[in-house]
């Protein structure tokens, strides 16, 4: 009993939490990621929205953010990822590797950059 | 496609694979029987957990399939952990058998599902029937020529090098499972991000085919947090100091 109220508590702090976040969406469509390059700023934790309009599962992977997600068809879901400091992080679609593929670009805040 | 299949089903099998191998070496032989009672009951458990796992990912705000896994993983390292500190208990046979089902169940169930995810996009289609074969008779193929070398690999280093090292082996299995499941609650935002202890990802970037099977063997990340470290190592000593404690009890 005691160890179920603290999950909640767990839970809902970690919900109160995450509302904080800075939030981007991704959609998946035809095997592609849309957009596929996402500038989000430096060392900030993001919140990453996926959106399947496929009629298929997709995996996301990134090696270079650690982050693996099932995509399930047509729902959303998300995970979190960061603070990073600047770079590049690619990501990919493991069961179409060669269409669905993106990356973060992640810069210092107050750096223009060109989309 | 063919080469995306052999990859994934290998990542997928390899640690059923390996711990199948170690329980193999360590445990007696009227309980190596119970491995594959485990196999066998860890079958219709994927079939299940694959069909229903779009609503289970829908648990929790959305958190459902990361909180249990990261579960099931925690289970993992428990039951490998309490199945060595048994048999240096010299406790009974039954509860070994059980720890050794429970564990290959659910290491197959936990790190099978991608690749069911996987079979259950392409079986429809014609096309794709014969890339998911040849790909899963050369997955299998691989699999099993590493499974045997390891076995006889930790059969000749138990006799030649520390009569542990099948222990060992699985230890630092089960804590790489244990960090598999904080992976998976940072990912949700439940686990806090620390600062990284070393990024290793230029000596052995995290794409290559060592770094994946480190990473299914071991956990190995590129990335690596002063916690996640803290808790990996912590992981892998602690069961060898609880096997020592109890050698010199009894």
């Amino acid at each position: 009993m005691r160890l179920s109220g603290f999950f909640l508590i767990f839970i809902l702090f970690s919900t109160y939490a995450s509302a904080q976040r800075l939030e981007y969406t991704i959609t998946l469509k035809d095997h592609l990621f849309f957009p596929s390059q996402l500038t989000v700023p430096a060392n900030k934790k993001i919140k990453l929205i996926f959106i399947n309009l496929d009629d298929s599962i997709e995996e996301f992977d990134s090696f270079d953010l650690n982050r693996e997600k099932v995509l399930f068809p047509n729902r959303k879901s998300s995970i979190y990822i960061g603070p990073l400091p600047k770079g590049k992080y690619n990501f990919f679609g493991e069961y179409h590797p060669n269409s669905a593929r993106g990356s973060v670009l992640v810069i210092e805040e107050g750096t223009s950059h060109a989309n | 496609m063919l080469i995306n299949t052999v990859i994934l089903f290998l990542q997928n099998i390899l640690p059923t694979l390996v711990v199948a191998t170690i329980l193999l070496i360590l445990l007696k032989e009227g309980s190596k029987k119970w491995l594959f009672h485990g196999i066998g009951l860890a079958v219709p458990v994927l079939i299940i957990q694959t069909y229903c796992s779009q609503y289970l990912s829908e648990l929790f705000s959305g958190l459902g399939l990361e909180i249990l896994y990261a579960c099931g993983y925690l289970l993992i390292y428990l039951a490998l952990l309490l199945l060595v500190l048994s048999q240096h208990q010299h406790t009974q046979a039954t509860k070994q058998r059980l720890l050794a089902s429970v564990s290959l169940l659910l290491v197959f169930s936990l790190n099978s599902t991608s690749f069911s995810w996987y079979l259950l996009n392409y079986i429809n289609q014609v096309n794709a029937l014969d890339s998911l074969l040849l790909g899963l008779t050369l997955g299998a193929g691989i699999g099993l020529s590493f499974a045997i070398l390891l076995y006889f690999f930790l059969d000749w280093a138990r006799a030649h090098i520390h009569a542990q090292a099948p222990v060992i082996c699985l230890f630092l299995f089960a804590a790489g499972q244990l960090i598999q499941g904080i992976k998976l609650l940072a990912q949700v935002d439940l686990w806090p991000i620390t600062p990284l202890l070393f990024n290793s990802g230029e000596l052995l970037p995290a794409q290559s085919v060592l770094a994946s099977l480190f990473s299914v063997l071991l956990g190995y990340h590129a990335r690596i947090t002063q916690l996640n470290a803290v808790i990996y190592i912590v992981a892998f000593v602690l069961p060898i100091i609880l096997i020592k404690r109890n050698k010199h009890e009894i």
